[in-house]
């Protein structure tokens, strides 16, 4: 299905990421694990791929740095020639009021999440191959209004609007440009520290009663990294059982 | 490859166009096919004979989706045939644009909205009643529901409130492990009103400049669109308008 294509995927080495760089692989893509500081995880799952018979490398930059980035595509284009497809999974989320929000929470939330996502795309729309296809990470939070999640949300919107403005202007090249909305989702990052009854009122606003899980994320990626989805550009598309 | 083995699909509208595109994608995915036309038989009969040649079994049943009865009838005998109901596409509609404000009437606003709206409501009501436990509803809007486009008031006013009803039956439904989908094409070339390459050539300049990969659709980029809302990659995915539109902004 994603024969020959290859695919970058930011902060790959664990949680929903690592599932999408499983599931493209499986798909047949050639996969990049970008990780920033999990280099034993993207290698172990490096490891994992090629042990299942496809073709992975693990590159380590940070997202939030121009330069690194710069030096993650000369690095991933010359090892496999080319990239035709990005995912920005890379993200950080911190949940707090409001008033208690520092401005390091703010600023790093902002570096990882809007400047990661500016940044690889400032490389992507000269150096993605052309019909390339660009996979973009917001989040059904910003239809849902939760307490505590104000500023992960504001820089989710601020991504599906880059997505929005970036698909006009690559379109003349073919590529194509959207984003996905995870609902509440099973990993550690989501779960971790939060008591079983937040978690069942999450997973109950669900329309399936039940929290995504990492799987339900990929399968759109691989759907969205493929060519049968080239007509679909500028798209949001949520993936929350109906929740929002 | 996604593989739609074991399953029945049911596509109203779809002896011709969008309609036979999609039923023609999921008989070659291997579901066995439900056609629907209202007066087109021939066409219905040449869909017929297409989807038969990929080995899949296949009826063709006649009903006006303007009248609730027969979209109940078409329903019952696609049961009758396959014993059940996996995925249901609500298609059938018709196009009418280049019709100001100032200017329809209230027939062209019964029969548009009898069509269009009456019947993709009853269509998805008896979608809800009779389709299989994680099966799936998918209801074809219009771009023009999202970027509304002069003269296309009547028209777009009929395929904008079905979007709600996906909205609302998603909630409903999704314990069953159905999901509930729009999808929200751009004008489909070599189709409909866009049959004749002639026709509308100022409505297609403006809606060819709109869109920064400069084409209208084809029936297939829909009906990838639909095989991804019919098969497992979509299984978490419901209560969502998808537009297939190559970022265009019209």
């Amino acid at each position: 299905m994603l024969h020959e294509k290859v695919i970058l995927v930011t902060g790959a080495s664990r949680g929903i990421g690592a599932t999408i760089a499983r599931a493209l692989a499986t798909a047949g893509a050639k996969v990049i694990v970008n990780y920033a500081g999990g280099k034993e995880l993207a290698e172990q799952l490096v490891t994992g791929i090629r042990q299942a018979g496809g073709e992975a490398v693990a590159l380590q930059a940070d997202v939030s740095q121009p330069d690194q980035v710069k030096n993650l595509f000369d690095a991933a284009i010359a090892y496999y020639g080319r990239i035709d497809v990005l995912v920005n999974n890379a993200g950080i989320m911190i949940t707090k009021l409001l008033k208690d929000t520092t401005d390091e929470d703010f600023t790093r939330q902002f570096d990882v999440n809007v400047r990661g996502t500016f940044n690889t795309m400032r490389e992507a729309a000269t150096r993605l191959a052309d019909k390339g296809s660009i996979i973009n990470f917001s989040t059904s939070v910003n239809r849902l209004m939760l307490p505590a999640y104000s500023t992960y949300a504001a820089t989710k919107a601020a991504v599906e609007q880059l997505t929005r403005v970036f698909a006009k202007e690559v379109g003349a090249r073919g590529i194509n440009v959207n984003s996905v909305s995870p609902g509440p989702t099973n990993t550690e990052l989501f779960t971790k520290g939060k008591p079983k009854e937040v978690i069942d009122r999450l997973a109950g606003l669900s329309a399936f009663g039940r929290l995504g899980e990492p799987e339900d994320t990929a399968r759109v990626v691989v759907f969205l990294a493929g060519d049968e989805a080239k007509w679909i550009s500028a798209q949001n598309i949520g993936i929350n059982g109906g929740m929002a | 490859m996604n593989s739609l083995k074991g399953k029945t699909a049911l596509i109203t509208g779809s002896a011709r166009g969008l309609g036979k595109a999609i039923a023609e994608r999921y008989a070659a995915l291997g579901a066995d096919i439900v056609i629907n036309y209202s007066k087109d038989r021939a066409s219905a009969d040449e869909a017929v004979s297409n989807i038969k040649a990929m080995n899949v079994k296949v009826i063709a049943v006649q009903a006006d989706v303007s009248k609730p009865a027969q979209i109940e009838k078409l329903f019952n005998e696609a049961k009758a045939a396959f014993g059940k109901i996996d995925i249901i596409v609500a298609n059938a509609g018709i196009e009418m644009v280049e019709v100001p404000v100032t200017d329809f009437t209230e027939e062209q606003f019964d029969r548009v909205f009898s069509i269009n709206t009456k019947g993709s409501y009853f269509t998805i009501q008896q979608a809800a009643r009779h389709v299989s436990d994680n099966g799936r509803i998918i209801y074809i809007a219009s771009s023009t529901t999202s970027f509304p486009v002069p003269g296309m008031a009547v028209y777009g006013g009929s395929k904008t409130t079905p979007r709600y009803l996906v909205d609302i039956l998603a909630k409903e439904i999704g314990h069953r492990g159905v999901t509930v989908n729009s999808i929200i094409p751009f004008a489909v070339d070599h189709s409909g009103i866009f049959a004749d390459p002639a026709a509308y050539p100022d409505l297609r300049k403006q809606l060819l400049d709109s869109c920064p990969m400069h084409r209208l659709a084809e029936v297939e980029d829909v009906a990838n669109v639909a095989e991804f809302f019919a098969s497992d990659l979509s299984s978490f995915v419901s209560g969502q308008h998808l537009l297939v539109n190559g970022a265009a902004t019209n």
